[in-house]
């Protein structure tokens, strides 16, 4: 009984300095977006990294969520009789909810433990090190980059899901016989509104932040060669998607609540 | 002058690492620091670097005290460039782009001339026609060079060499060695070498500090080291027994 209570409460003390290091990470992220010198080449590169190489699985992704989606919601409307409802619900539940929560998972599949190794492996091989003595802040060279471009590049990838989801629910509404294209997409346009838009919108961005200084903290705290790389890179993805979980719960409850 | 005063430094898990470390390191010379592995040289490489704070003890630089100077601390340290273990070189980019790399930092040199800078240097360490190659492609001995050009391209005054020939055939750790040496002679550096090899060390070297497990046991010339009474150095020092040679030994 002593020996699990003494377990927990170092687990517990393990958390709180993780928690109090990822403080200490975040303050330092923070200050290299207001002090020179900005790397914007790095930005750069990081949103094509992770933007643009992320456009084919985020278009294969919305297609099938959104049929899915299309499917199994009229299967239910059926029931009901409500078939012409098909458009806007479709359309309300990807841009409110699955979206960007999806894009989210599929894109920090790619992007969480490959810049947790990238910057692991840097640090084991002592790269970090080397940019410290040449007078380079690796917070402003690498850290600050990828987070800004994560940040910006989750909302596009999800506004690039959500076309690519509504597009195909309506093309299986036309298949399915339920409603012709154009209709669909009207009704679904026409029932978002620019809240929901926002919302959608805000959602990602939160996504993009947690899941990219995840990946990096995690990275970055590399220690003890390639076994430490390897437990950064699997840590950093279970928590990037236990993180979008948990925050989209707090996110959805809060906005429920007021 | 870099001066160290009773430096100690405890590892995160409490170890004892470094042990009342004092001695000075002169300008313009070339001070070497040998001990068996695992005796300390790497930490206390990184500690006068500045990537390790001391969990005591003072670093003074040309008569300033680091502890006591935060924001110009920088500065000093500017100055320092190192070389690591096993070249540290950023694998992301080329060659040259490893080189170029602490001059666009500085950004005191037009982009256009970077370049032409950047292959100087890769001349100057003996690479020729290498700049675009990618980091894997390079052995290692080709590595430590451009390890070196790259500590070099930021114009130091000091420069720490890391184990810079451990692992290289005989004729790389020479070209190494004179390498070194030229920087020493013809820029006036003050460099420190760790190592474990007292050949090279004896080469370019005639200031020694010996550590054993974290402690300074010797400090002096090469003559002096040579001399040394303390068993363990003498053990370090000795060649190995090469008797069984001597059968086959033809005088000419
Ligand atoms: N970050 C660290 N945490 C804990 N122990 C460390 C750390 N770094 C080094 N050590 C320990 O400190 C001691 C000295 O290590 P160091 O790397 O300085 O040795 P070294 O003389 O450079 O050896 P080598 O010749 O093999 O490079 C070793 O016992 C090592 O295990
Ligand atoms: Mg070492």
């Amino acid at each position: 009984m002593k020996q699990i209570a003494h377990s927990i409460n170092n687990w517990l003390k393990l958390r709180v300095i993780e928690i109090q290091e990822f403080v200490i990470f975040m303050a330092n992220v923070a200050r290299g977006l207001y002090r020179k010198p900005r790397y914007w080449h790095d930005f750069f590169d990081h949103m094509d990294i992770m933007g643009v190489g992320s456009i084919p699985i985020v278009l294969i992704a919305g297609g099938c969520i959104g049929a899915l989606i299309t499917l199994e919601t009229l299967a239910e409307l059926r029931t009901f009789g409500a078939n012409v409802l098909l458009g806007k619900l479709t359309g309300l539940s990807i841009i409110r909810g699955t979206g960007p929560v999806f894009t989210a998972m599929i894109v920090s599949t790619r992007v969480c433990s490959s810049a947790a190794a990238e910057l692991g492996a840097m640090q084991v091989s002592q790269q970090i090190d080397a940019l410290v003595t040449m007078g380079v802040d690796p917070f402003r060279k690498l850290i600050t980059p990828r987070i800004a471009a994560g940040t910006l590049m989750f909302p596009a990838l999800a506004t690039v899901n959500g076309i690519a989801a509504i597009l195909t629910g309506a093309l299986v509404a036309q298949l399915s016989g339920t409603m012709s294209l154009p209709f669909f997409l009207n009704q679904s346009l026409s029932g978002i509104t620019p809240g929901d838009v926002l919302w959608g919108l805000t959602k990602s961005t939160v996504f993009g932040f947690i899941v990219v200084s995840t990946a990096c903290y995690y990275g970055l705290r590399v220690q003890g060669g390639t076994a430490g790389v390897r437990a950064a890179a699997s840590q950093a993805a279970v928590a990037c998607v236990l993180l979008i979980l948990i925050s989209n719960s707090i996110m959805t409850t809060l906005v429920h609540a007021f | 002058m870099i001066s160290l005063k009773n430096i100690n430094f405890f590892s995160d898990d409490a170890q004892h690492i470094l042990k009342n470390i004092t001695f000075d390191i002169p300008d313009a010379k070339v001070t070497a620091i040998i001990g068996a592995s695992g005796s300390g040289k790497t930490t206390l490489l990184r500690i006068i670097a500045g990537l390790y704070e001391p969990t005591s003890g003072e670093i003074w630089i040309d008569g300033q005290n680091l502890a006591t100077l935060p924001k110009t601390k920088q500065q000093v340290r500017s100055k320092m460039a190192i070389v690591f273990q096993h070249g540290a070189l950023f694998d992301s980019l080329t060659v040259w782009e490893n080189v170029a790399f602490p001059l666009y930092e500085q950004g005191t040199m037009p982009l256009s001339k970077v370049r032409e800078e950047a292959e100087k240097l890769l001349e100057m360490v003996d690479l020729h026609g290498v700049a675009d190659l990618s980091i894997d492609q390079c052995s290692g001995g080709m590595q430590m060079r451009i390890a070196i050009a790259r500590a070099l391209a930021s114009y130091p005054e000091v420069i720490l060499y890391d184990e810079p020939s451990s692992g290289l055939d005989p004729i790389a750790r020479g070209l190494i060695c004179d390498l070194i040496q030229k920087q020493q002679i013809q820029q006036r550096m003050t460099s420190v070498l760790v190592t474990h090899q007292l050949s090279a060390a004896f080469q370019i070297s005639n200031h020694f500090i010996f550590l054993y497990e974290g402690e300074i046991i010797f400090e002096g010339t090469a003559d002096e080291l040579m001399e040394a009474k303390d068993p363990y150095i003498q053990r370090f020092i000795q060649p190995p027994s090469r008797s069984y040679r001597t059968t086959d030994f033809v005088p000419l």
